[in-house]
């Protein structure tokens, strides 16, 4: 019996751990992206990339984010949105290993039939408590 | 020698989820076309891969596959556009973007970072490539995957290029 109640309080316990990482809203993860926006990409190892058609020096996260959601501008394909965080974790510079939330910004272009056209992706790491940016998160493709 | 995997031809009419092993391939919303080539040819270069784009996948001991058409262009030894491809080439990766996001640099071009960009693999006549609409891969006849991409890509006042690349 008393190992029951031990093992109960123990299950209660994680549940409301589990309940309490509380998630960001969609304001919260895209205002923390945006904060991030002059983020240099030369100190995202899974975010470097140079536009050759607008070159910029140094390239920041506001340029790759101009050129993701560019497909929206004056164009009669259809231009979908989707973002999402999701638990994750992430392995810091001094071999630490944290809980973060990973989310994702997802831009897709479609014709006017359903056609595929193009789409890119920057997903990026946000503090577990304060939501903030991780350095060395962002992934762009 | 034909540097073609034997893989390929098993390939045709799958979907990214049957060819990878990550999260990334559960995903049919994401361009999957470096992505697809990559699995087929081996290619893990420097940069984001399916393997280390969630922390989860990383712990696994399964090999990654490069995910941005840049990265696979960028290491192409002999890169030219593709109406300059001699005949006797009829193995190679096809690359296809706007004119704007490639820029010559002495005698190399650099493809940059526009979203407008699909790469294939031609063997035999075919461009094999992933299908975004269709999710799977398919087998396009060379004349045909020309003009599929210059009617997908094409607005006023934009060009539409597509390079050769010899296999890595």
């Amino acid at each position: 019996m008393k190992h029951l109640t031990l093992f109960t309080l123990l299950l209660v316990g994680c549940a409301t751990n589990a309940t309490t990482d509380k998630k960001p809203n969609g304001t919260q993860a895209l205002a923390s992206l945006f904060e991030a926006s002059e983020r240099i990409l030369e100190k995202e190892p899974l975010c470097n990339l140079e536009s050759v058609a607008n070159p910029s020096v140094p390239y920041t996260l506001k340029d790759q984010l101009s050129v993701a959601l560019s497909p929206s501008y004056d164009n009669e394909n259809i231009t979908n949105i989707q973002t999402n965080c999701n638990p994750s974790k992430h392995d810091t510079d001094n071999n630490q290993t944290i809980d973060i939330w990973d989310c994702t910004l997802i831009v897709n272009e479609t014709s006017s039939t359903g056609e595929f056209i193009s789409s890119s992706t920057i997903a990026f790491g946000l503090t577990k408590e304060e939501f903030k940016f991780v350095p060395k998160s962002l992934r762009c493709f | 020698m034909s540097k073609i995997p034997t893989e390929l031809g098993r390939s045709l009419g799958k979907g990214i989820g049957q060819l990878c092993p990550f999260t990334l391939g559960k995903n049919n919303s994401q361009n999957h076309c470096a992505h697809y080539v990559s699995h087929m040819m081996g290619y893990e270069f420097p940069g984001p891969t399916c393997k280390n784009f969630t922390w989860a996948d990383k712990q696994s001991p399964a090999k990654g596959a490069t995910i941005r058409v840049d990265d696979i262009f960028k290491k192409c030894t002999k890169v030219d556009l593709l109406s300059a491809k001699p005949a006797g080439v009829t193995e190679c990766l096809i690359f296809v973007t706007l004119a704007s996001n490639i820029k010559k640099v002495g005698s190399s071009y650099v493809m940059g970072n526009h979203p407008r960009k699909h790469i294939g693999i031609l063997n035999q006549g075919k461009v094999w490539n992933y299908s975004n609409t269709h999710n799977k891969v398919v087998a396009d006849l060379q004349p045909n995957f020309v003009t599929k991409f210059t009617n997908a890509y094409k607005t006023t006042g934009t060009t539409v290029e597509f390079y050769y690349g010899a296999l890595i």
